[in-house]
C-alpha cells in the first residue's frame, strides 16, 4: 500500500514537473495584465492589402484543397473566404470588432462539428481571441507570450520589435491541443501560416502566401 | 459646352456598342441544337489555353488563375492550373485524381462521392454538348452577332443551393464552348474562357495520368 502511494507521488510529481516545463511561459517573468492592442502586435489581416494563400484543410479524414483570400472590406469588417481552386466557394467568415461570423458555407461543409471547428480554428489563427481582450503579459528578452483566459488557456508568443505573433498554443486539460505557427515575408505579411489541431477531433490547415497575388485595396 | 459633347458623344458610342453586344432570344433553337450535336459527334479531343476569374462579388475581388484544359472522348478530362500556383486535376469515367503543388497525387473513387459525380458529370457534357439532353437544367437560348449564349439554370434541389446559373458561350460556327460563367447563389461569378484551341489535334499519351 504504502510502496503504491509512493509510486503514485513519483508518477504525479513526474507529470507536475512535466507539465510544468511544457508550459510556454516557462522562464518568462510574469508582468501583469493589459488590454492588447495593435502596440503590442500586429493584426493579420492587412489594412491596405488582400493576401492570398493556397490552401489545404484537413477536417476529420477529410481534405479539402484552394485558395484563402483575406481582405479588409471596411474599417470595421474583414473576410476570410475559402474557394476552391476550381472556383467553388467553399465558406466565408465576416471578422468585425465584436463577431465572428459565417456568412456562407457550401451546403455538404454543413454540420455543426465542422462548422464548429472551422469558425474556431479560423479565428484562433486570425488572433480573434487575443486582439482588443484582456491578456497576461509574459516577457523574455525580445518575446513576449500573451496568455488568454477562455474556456481553455492561450498563449501567443510574439517578437517585441516587429510586434508579429510567431506561435499560439492552445491547452487542453493536460497537453496542448492546437498549435499555430506563423512565418512573414519581407513586407512582414504572413506568408506561412500552419495549424495543428490534436486530440481525438484532427485538424490540419495549411496556408501558404502566393507570391505577387496580394493586391493593394 | 465641349466637356457636354464629349460627353454625349461617349455616351451615344456606348449605347452603340451595348446595342451590338446584347444578346437578344433565339427563335431557331432546333437549328443551334442541332449544331451542337454536330459539335458533339465531331469533337473527339479538345485542347486549349484558359483564364479562370473567380469574382467575388461582396469583396470586389478577382481571383486570376491560368492554364491548360485538355479532352479526350469518352469521358476523359485535365485541367491544369499554372499561374498563380499549381494543381492538376484529371477526371476519368471511374476516378478523379488531383496533383497538388507538393506533387503528392490523390485519388478520389468518382461514385463513392456525389459531388465529384455531379461536377464530372456538369465539366464533361458542358465541353462535349451532352449538357442540352441532361434534364439538369432548364435551359434559355440567346444570341447576338458573334456569339449564342445558354442560360441553364440547375432543377435539382441540391444544385440550386450553391448555383444560381450556368452561362455558357458558343462561337457562331459553334466549334466548341468559347466562355463559362457559374454564378453561385451569392452572385460571385466563376468565368473561364478558352484561347488557343485545337480541336481533334492528337493527344499526348498519358495526359489522363498523374504520377
Amino acid at each position: 500500500m504504502r510502496r503504491l502511494s509512493l509510486g503514485n507521488l513519483c508518477l504525479s510529481s513526474f507529470l507536475f514537473v512535466f507539465v510544468q516545463a511544457c508550459s510556454p511561459t516557462l522562464g518568462y517573468t510574469y508582468r501583469g495584465k493589459t488590454v492588447i492592442t495593435e502596440r503590442l502586435t500586429k493584426s493579420i489581416i492587412p489594412q491596405e492589402k488582400s493576401l492570398l494563400f493556397k490552401t489545404r484543410i484537413q477536417v476529420y479524414n477529410k481534405r479539402y484543397s484552394g485558395l484563402i483570400l483575406l481582405k479588409q472590406t471596411d474599417k470595421t469588417t474583414a473576410h476570410l473566404t475559402f474557394v476552391t481552386e476550381i472556383g467553388m466557394k467553399m465558406f466565408d467568415f465576416e471578422i468585425k470588432d465584436t463577431s465572428f461570423k459565417l456568412v456562407y458555407i457550401f451546403e455538404p461543409l454543413n454540420k455543426p462539428n465542422i462548422v464548429r471547428l472551422l469558425s474556431a480554428d479560423m479565428k484562433l489563427i486570425l488572433l480573434k481571441d487575443l486582439l482588443n481582450q484582456e491578456a497576461g503579459i509574459y516577457t523574455k528578452r525580445n518575446k513576449n507570450v500573451f496568455k488568454t483566459a477562455g474556456q481553455r488557456s492561450t498563449y501567443y508568443q510574439t517578437d517585441t520589435t516587429l510586434r508579429l505573433v510567431e506561435k499560439t498554443w492552445t491547452k487542453g486539460q493536460v497537453f496542448t491541443k492546437t498549435k499555430v505557427a506563423y512565418l512573414y515575408n519581407d513586407s512582414l505579411e504572413a506568408q506561412r501560416i500552419s495549424l495543428k489541431h490534436s486530440g481525438l477531433i484532427r485538424v490540419k490547415i495549411e496556408m501558404n502566401g502566393i507570391a505577387g497575388a496580394s493586391k493593394t485595396n | 459646352m465641349p466637356k457636354l459633347f464629349l460627353h454625349l458623344f461617349f455616351s451615344v458610342l456606348a449605347l452603340s456598342l451595348a446595342s451590338q453586344s446584347a444578346f437578344k432570344t433565339l427563335k431557331d433553337t432546333t437549328a443551334f441544337k442541332q449544331k451542337v450535336n454536330n459539335m458533339s459527334a465531331q469533337t473527339l479531343s479538345l485542347e486549349s489555353d484558359f483564364v479562370q476569374v473567380k469574382n467575388l462579388s461582396m469583396l470586389s475581388e478577382k481571383i486570376t488563375s491560368k492554364g491548360h484544359f485538355c479532352f479526350q472522348k469518352q469521358n476523359n478530362l485535365r485541367w491544369e492550373y499554372t499561374e498563380p500556383y499549381k494543381y492538376v486535376i484529371v477526371i476519368t469515367k471511374e476516378k478523379i485524381l488531383i496533383k497538388d503543388e507538393n506533387n503528392k497525387v490523390k485519388k478520389y473513387d468518382m461514385n463513392a462521392n456525389k459531388v465529384f459525380k455531379e461536377i464530372n458529370d456538369i465539366m464533361i457534357s458542358c465541353v462535349n454538348g451532352d449538357i442540352l439532353n441532361s434534364g439538369k437544367f432548364s435551359i434559355s437560348y440567346f444570341e447576338n452577332d458573334k456569339a449564342y449564349k445558354l442560360e441553364l439554370s440547375p432543377l435539382n434541389k441540391a444544385m440550386k443551393q450553391s448555383l444560381k446559373k450556368i452561362n455558357m458561350y458558343f462561337d457562331k460556327n459553334v466549334s466548341s464552348v468559347s466562355k463559362l460563367e457559374m454564378i453561385e447563389n451569392g452572385d460571385d461569378i466563376t468565368t473561364i474562357d478558352f484561347t488557343n484551341k485545337k480541336i481533334n489535334a492528337p493527344v499526348v499519351p498519358g495526359k489522363f495520368m498523374l504520377k
